[in-house]
């Protein structure tokens, strides 16, 4: 395992808030012979739990060779006749009978990460008995208003030459970056009361979106906001990163900053509207600051802007292409045709000359053209 | 680039859009699809988006080697395909 992976269980297991909400959620929620299904179970421990609370069978999934030691951990703690680890994406996991719970902990910042929405969409679609539950069962996430140095810092860094080189490039990504820290009591300072974005099942599988509205409560400046979830666990049982909760546990945070640091004063609104599309992976924030003077500052950011992208990239996103092309279909099969070995690149620009206004602009974009059929021939 | 008058069109809300070495990406988040744009599609769209239509057409004329007809063809066939995939929305005749 790598210093990250066992650093990343580590933490994991050392969480007694997590274990503790995790172990009474399943004690509420599985009944006796009832089957549990664990999404991406890493070292098993969710699993071990489902067992203490009367499982009679779990299978433990996950894509990773931690299966493994998963494997060797339940052996050692004297659950490997009723516990099986499978090495497969969730999606691509086929059972012999549906289970009874589905259980996961795949879940941080406003909760889309890592897929779990669309995991527990399709257990629950194909892997989950009628009337089955899931661990959680739901989620409300949360916005607040913040000034937030260090996420402030992570943006700035890229406008302040360092070692005196211009890496103000780089700025535009960092703004529009959704960042994930460890956000505890006093990193961050509230300017207003944090507030619900949305609330929705686990296995909810469509876009999270809400718009909130903040009256600044103290001065201070606007770097950004802070987005936490608070888990539904089982009836009785809650679990949150909130990190002005005493109750916390140990859980990344969301930070979407805005694109400048805002300075705010008591009576100033900010407004905000957040897009999240877990099937994208695609976040977009849009905010609004009326100052209390009348003046107005509006700035619309999203990850799509903060994703390294290169020409060679882009034909991998546009799935769809709305540009009339069937003259260059038509120049496709004429370059094709002209390609028999022993024409250079030249030559076939030059027979095609007569297209130039006809299927392309200019003579330059024909060249172009040429050249990425030659290489598409050669690869 | 002379500009005139109010732009022809615009890219609605709902579509996300960012330029990627000359080509331009946009995605749709009402299909949650990408599109894209090659260098002439995108500086066609950025033109649509700044200018009036005939100055769009105009300016694109003067800087490509093409003929008119064929441009404003072209131009034509290519608002049509992207208003049609609700990715331009016109907002002033012309």
């Amino acid at each position: 395992m790598s210093q990250r992976e066992l650093s990343e269980h580590r933490r994991y297991l050392a969480d007694e808030r997590r274990v503790a909400a995790y172990r009474a959620a399943l004690a509420e929620v599985v009944e006796p012979a009832d089957v549990v299904l664990d999404l991406g179970a890493g070292s098993g421990l969710l699993g071990y739990l489902a067992c203490e609370a009367g499982a009679k069978a779990v299978v433990a999934v996950d894509r990773g060779d931690i299966v493994g030691l998963g494997r060797r951990i339940a052996a050692d703690n004297g659950y490997a006749d009723r516990i099986t680890h499978v090495q497969a994406l969730s999606v691509e996991l086929e059972l012999d009978a549906p289970v009874d719970v589905v259980v996961c902990d795949q879940i941080g910042g406003l909760v889309h990460d890592a897929g779990v929405l669309s995991s527990f969409a399709d257990a629950r679609r194909r892997l989950l008995a009628p009337g089955g539950r899931l661990v959680p069962a739901g989620f409300r996430v949360f916005l607040a208003p913040v000034t937030f140095d260090v996420g402030r810092q992570a943006v700035e860094f890229w406008a302040s030459r360092p070692g005196g080189t211009d890496v103000g490039a780089a700025r535009a990504l960092a703004a529009n970056t959704e960042w994930k820290y460890h956000v505890a009591t006093g990193d961050a300072v509230s300017l207003a009361p944090g507030d619900e974005l949305a609330s929705f099942p686990s296995d909810h599988d469509g876009p999270i979106a809400g718009t909130l509205r903040f009256e600044i409560g103290q001065a201070g400046r606007l770097d950004g906001f802070v987005g936490w979830f608070e888990a539904q666990m089982s009836p009785s049982v809650t679990l949150t990163n909130d990190p002005w909760s005493a109750e916390r546990f140990d859980r990344s945070c969301n930070f979407y900053a805005t694109d400048e640091a805002i300075d705010v004063v008591p009576g100033d609104r900010v407004r905000v509207a957040v897009d999240v599309r877990p099937r994208l992976g695609v976040v977009t924030w849009s905010t609004d600051v009326d100052h209390a003077d009348g003046s107005r500052r509006r700035m619309r950011q999203s990850t799509l802007h903060g994703t390294l992208m290169t020409g060679a990239t882009l034909d991998g996103h546009a799935l769809g292409r709305p540009v009339p092309d069937s003259r260059r279909v038509d120049l496709l099969r004429a370059v094709v045709g002209l390609v028999d070995g022993t024409r250079t690149q030249a030559d076939i620009v030059a027979a095609l000359s007569d297209r130039v206004g006809d299927g392309f602009a200019s003579r330059p974009h024909l060249e172009k053209f040429v050249r990425d059929v030659a290489a598409l021939a050669r690869g | 680039m002379t500009i005139t008058g109010e732009p022809a069109f615009e890219i609605p809300a709902q579509v996300l859009y960012r330029e990627v070495d000359g080509q331009m990406v946009l995605l749709d988040l009402a299909s949650e699809q990408y599109f894209g744009l090659d260098e002439v599609g995108a500086d066609m769209v950025t033109r649509l988006t700044r200018q009036p239509f005939d100055e769009a057409l105009s300016s694109l004329i003067a800087d490509y080697e093409v003929e008119p007809e064929t441009l404003h063809r072209d131009l034509d066939e290519l608002v049509e395909s992207l208003v049609g995939a609700g990715l331009l929305e016109r907002v002033a005749e012309g």
